[in-house]
């Protein structure tokens, strides 16, 4: 499944436990809130040269703090990809020269910190000084870019492996004088070499994480149009770039070459027969497949080219993978939900994949969802076969990709902020908080519900600065991992540095005793030294 | 075995001399149309025949542009690849450079050659091609090794340019400008011609001066001499003679005055001693003598059929091994077969063959010259005939079900392919027969048997686009046009046909030998780039594309 149907949109937020993928984003809170295990992690947003983050411990009934000082500079936060929102990782900015007076120091660069439930796990000091940060699907590389400082070079990068004692890696980026504006990582396995990719209109700049040393790989796509890459995908020993508008898909394989990477991208083009709106790759050698949504759902061998077409889906926009089975078959194979995000359709379409004889016979079962699609959030646990989808009214469906059918999930009340916890011990939970202060979930399994007796009071959410991230912790509902008592963290509003921790499988109504707890002021200076 | 094809005054070449390969003797697979040939070589085959000046396909005019998709980059005039031993040369007039890509590891390698490189020429069963670059006015020949690396040395030229003939020896290459290939691009001098120097180590470029218009060379069976088919007769090289002779070719004329008609199907038989020619409307055959340059003639009109007097001689074929002429004259409704050059001078030696009934204007003679098919052009007949020219038995009718625009036969002349005209318009509804006739398409046909099938087509196949393989059980048909772009093969065993949709519209076709597996390539439109096909099954393999991308690859 691609990277951007995790992500939500408009006016509520969907936060995926497992949201490794979420996108980077700054935030101008004053704190910023982040879930290591056990606790919470409040990183200061603003810019200074003696910051600390605070870690809140809540395993036991006592919570417990511990503050950190953070190197110089403006702070971002990440939850580390991989890590189940156990970690974090801090970005600093540095610091500039201070040339006079007392204070007087030289310039101080960029640091990557890794928090976890235990402090800070590691360090790394950059060369630079940078103000945006990539992380690898695994948490195990970060890439810093973005020049924060004076006579700095802008496009240029430093690679950092967490797992290796050495320095970071900087990189050369001058393939043009643009810089780089984020970085797409192939996961682990995914691909045939470990890699960060840096789309830009018209190029591609590839860093090779086992040999950044070595500099990057730089392609110019086009010297006379205008192809910008939307979507990347990498499987086996190729990666897929789609760009918008355009019905091109080039295809870069890897190949051995004496290089100073020992290999080298070789690329190729597969062009649809209108514009790709999305793209997904199925099967493996031989057998792999690109499928591509372009008002059909078109079906290319990539080496090769078309292989077939499946046609009367001229509504979706979207292709959503899964492996299960169908009300027809009960056997698990591959499959796909085909949905619209930005074409208004309010249906799904059902396809069976993989059998490559039978493409062209293929049938599109459709099911009415009744309202148009705003966002489509898979379940990322196996175990699950569950789509939420997300509807420009405060309403949700919850689609059973194997039985085909939609549950219609009114919020009502409750259309403010939702949180998947996919972990839960009777089946995936779906949290919601209302603007007017609500807070209750539902059991995705068996649909039991539960309101819990518990106000933030109407002020909250005129009272909290908000973000447009969608995974900004502004959102008010953060799972804590735990391997003993996970919890879901109410965040109430600033001004009263209140969070609210509820045990994430209570069985009651109830929010007392041991199944809550409440921490006070936790934005005040010392307040819980 | 390969397609022995003829071209009349309107001919086109189709199979490897769409890769300028007319001159291998593994695939050539041509036929006669509506279209002048052919590669850019104007004819190198020894004994092939000239086509005389008449309109043809702009070869150098920017192709394909209007095929490409809008939100795609800016196409390219990707120019036709040629196929060497091992490797496929794509010229790229957009980068200046050939992609020369692998056909069993499919790596590309992207060579600078000059400005605008748009013709190339393979030399046959070599990895070693001859680029014309347009721009700089030079030549790039490219070597590669077995280890893939490619070497370029370029060679002035000079002058303007747009077709190259490869030798059958593989020791020189001459370079020309061809006006009936064209008619956008315009030259200013018409009578430059660059004879390469192919031999390893010793490449050089000498230019020499030749009638006006050279429509075509001509060799040799040993690649020692030259004829250059102009306007104003022959211009005769001899290679060996090179350094020391004339720098204006020696001509020979054809006999044609300033009154006259031009001559059309001018042959050269394999030894250099003759040339066949022929004019439009008349029933005069000419033999010249190119050392002498002694011209005999042979009238061959009489008693039409029709009781009137008739005898135009509207078909010319040379045998391949130039030992007999086959002439058609359609209004008499005989074929007559002479031998060269005993039946100029001794009537008796000469034999006329009846046409069997059916209307005959044209012939098309297999490369062993055992097995001629005559059909007419010019009227809508469904129908070839077989002539046996091994035997004496009477020719053979076989019933097609369309009429014919162009027959190829396969080296032995066991199988022929026939491209069939268009009669009337579709339109919905209409029954099949008037369908059929409507429709485009093509029959293969078993001339032993008699038994054809016929194979209807969305689109009118590409002239450029048909390939025989080397073994002669397959053909390949290329079909591009409006959404049509596939790839057809045809088992010619049992005449089952396959298609393969591909991404983008084929213009081209070729066969690499060298391969770890046969493989056909089909060269696309714009970015479409080159698909490999298994030459036994037609299973496509690989699609290499891109090559303007991996040109700006840097690492």
């Amino acid at each position: 499944m691609s990277q951007k149907l995790t992500r939500t949109l408009a006016s509520f937020a969907l936060i995926t436990l497992l949201g490794c993928d979420e996108p980077d984003e700054q935030t101008t809170l004053p704190y910023t809130a982040r879930t290591v295990e056990d606790g919470l992690l409040f990183v200061p947003g603003e810019d200074g040269d003696e910051q600390q983050a605070l870690l809140l411990d809540v395993s036991g009934q006592d919570p417990k703090s511990t503050r950190f000082d953070l190197p110089g500079g403006t702070v971002s936060s990440f939850p580390r990809p991989g890590k189940n929102g156990e970690e974090v990782v801090v970005l600093t900015s540095g610091l500039e020269a201070v040339r006079s007076g007392k204070d007087k120091r030289a310039a101080l660069p960029s640091s990557v910190v890794v928090f976890g439930k235990a402090g800070q796990l590691v360090r790394k000091d950059l060369q630079g000084r940078y103000k945006s940060l990539s992380l690898s699907p695994d948490g195990r590389y970060a890439i810093a870019f973005g020049s924060q400082a004076g006579l700095s070079v802008d496009n240029s990068a430093e690679v950092i492996d967490f797992e290796s004692a050495d320095r970071p890696v900087f990189v050369d980026l001058s393939l043009d004088a643009r810089a780089p504006t984020n970085f797409v990582f192939s996961a682990p396995g995914a691909f045939k070499h470990k890699v960060a990719v840096a789309p830009q209109p018209n190029a591609l700049q590839i860093i090779d994480l086992d040999n950044a040393l070595a500099g990057p790989i730089s392609i110019t796509l086009t010297t006379s149009a205008s192809l910008t890459p939307v979507q990347i995908l990498f499987a086996e020993d190729r990666m897929f770039v789609r760009s918008a508008s355009s019905n091109q898909i080039l295809v870069l394989q890897a190949i051995d070459v004496p290089s100073k990477h020992g290999w080298q991208p070789a690329p190729q083009q597969l062009f649809a027969r209108s514009q790709v709106q999305d793209i997904a790759v199925i099967g493996k050698g031989a057998a792999q497949r690109l499928l591509a949504v372009t008002g059909a759902l078109e079906v290319f061998d990539p080496a090769v080219g078309p292989t077939a077409v499946i046609e009367n889906v001229s509504g979706f926009d979207r292709i959503l993978q899964f492996e299960g089975t169908s009300p027809l078959d009960s056997a698990s194979k591959p499959r796909a939900m085909l949905y619209s995000q930005t074409r208004g359709s309010s249906q799904v379409g059902f396809v069976d994949l993989g059998d490559e004889t039978a493409w062209t016979t293929r049938n599109v079962e459709l099911v009415e969802l009744g309202d148009a699609v705003v966002a489509m959030t898979p379940l990322t646990d196996p175990r699950y076969k569950l789509a939420i989808a997300q509807h420009s009214t405060a309403r949700a469906g919850v689609i059973d990709l194997q039985a085909r059918t939609v549950r219609r999930l009114v919020l009502n009340e409750y259309a403010g902020t939702l949180l998947l916890d996919e972990k839960g011990t009777d089946g995936p939970q779906l949290w919601a908080r209302g603007s007017g202060g609500e807070l209750g979930r539902v059991n995705l399994a068996n649909f039991a519900r539960i309101e819990l007796p518990f106000s933030v009071g109407s002020s909250y959410a005129p009272s909290i600065p908000r973000s447009s991230a969608a995974t900004d912790t502004s959102s008010g509902l953060l799972y804590v991992p735990s391997k003993v008592r996970p919890r879901v963290a109410v965040l109430q509003p600033a001004n009263t540095g209140r969070v609210t921790f509820v045990d994430a499988n209570a069985q009651t109504n109830e929010v007392a005793g041991d199944s809550a707890l409440e921490v006070l002021g936790i934005y005040l200076p010392d307040l819980l030294d | 075995m390969s397609w022995m094809a003829r071209r009349t005054r309107l001919a086109f070449v189709i199979g490897l001399a769409a890769v300028g390969s007319c001159d291998s003797d593994d695939a050539e697979f041509s036929d006669s149309g509506e279209e002048n040939s052919d590669d850019g070589s104007g004819g190198s085959d020894p004994g092939a025949r000239d086509a005389g000046a008449s309109p043809r396909r702009d070869a150098s005019a920017p192709s394909d542009k209007d095929d490409l998709a809008p939100e795609v980059e800016q196409p390219l005039a990707l120019e036709t690849p040629q196929a060497g031993k091992a490797s496929v040369y794509v010229p790229d007039p957009a980068t200046n450079r050939v992609a020369v890509v692998n056909a069993s590891n499919f790596k590309v390698e992207n060579i600078n050659v000059g400005t605008q490189p748009r013709y190339a020429v393979t030399v046959p069963g070599e990895d070693i091609a001859l680029v014309l670059n347009v721009g700089t006015k030079d030549a790039a020949l490219l070597r590669t090794d077995a280890a893939g690396v490619t070497n370029s040395r370029r060679l002035d030229v000079g002058h303007d340019a747009n077709a190259i003939a490869v030798a059958p020896d593989k020791q020189h290459a001459l370079i020309f400008f061809n006006a009936s290939l064209s008619t956008t691009t315009r030259a200013d001098s018409f009578q430059d011609l660059t004879v390469i120097d192919l031999e390893p180590g010793k490449e050089q470029s000498r230019r020499v001066s030749v009638g006006f218009k050279p429509r075509g060379v001509q060799f040799t069976a040993d690649g020692r001499r030259a004829f250059v088919i102009t306007e104003d007769g022959i211009s005769v090289l001899d290679f060996a003679a090179l350094d020391g002779g004339p720098k204006i070719l020696p001509q020979v004329t054809l006999g044609d005055s300033l009154s006259d008609a031009q001559s059309i199907d001018v042959q050269v038989t394999p030894d250099g001693t003759f040339a066949l020619a022929r004019r439009n409307g008349e029933s005069v055959l000419r033999l010249i003598e190119l050392a002498t340059g002694k011209i005999e003639t042979l009238e061959l009109g009489g008693a039409a059929v029709d009781g009137g007097v008739g005898g135009e001689l509207t078909d010319l074929d040379l045998s391949p091994d130039g030992a007999f002429a086959l002439a058609v004259l359609r209004d008499r409704g005989v074929l007559v077969r002479i031998p060269i050059p005993a039946g100029f001078r001794d009537a008796s030696t000469r034999k006329e063959i009846p046409n069997g009934g059916s209307l005959i204007g044209s012939v098309t003679l297999s490369r062993s010259g055992t097995r001629a098919i005559g059909y007419t052009t010019a009227a809508p007949i469904e129908s070839v005939t077989v002539f046996d020219l091994a035997a004496d038995v009477p020719p053979r009718g076989i019933r097609l079900r369309k009429s014919v625009r162009a027959v190829a036969l396969s080296d032995d002349g066991s199988r022929a392919l026939v491209l069939h005209a268009t009669q009337g318009t579709l339109v919905a509804g209409q029954d099949e027969d008037a369908r059929i006739d409507a429709s485009e398409g093509y029959s293969l046909v078993d001339t032993g048997s008699g038994f054809a099938k016929l194979q209807l087509t969305a689109v009118r196949p590409n002239a450029n686009g048909f390939l025989l393989t080397p073994d002669g059980k397959r053909v390949f048909t290329l079909l591009a046009g409006g959404n049509v772009k596939s790839v057809e093969m045809a088992d010619l065993d049992s005449f089952q046909v396959v298609s393969r949709e591909l991404s983008t519209q084929p213009n081209s076709i070729g066969f690499v030998p060298g391969s770890a597996e046969p493989r056909v390539f089909v060269g696309q439109t714009g970015n479409g780039g080159i698909t490999f096909l298994n030459a036994l099954s037609g299973v496509p393999v690989r699609t290499v594309s891109g090559f303007e991308i991996a040109s700006r690859i840097r690492q």
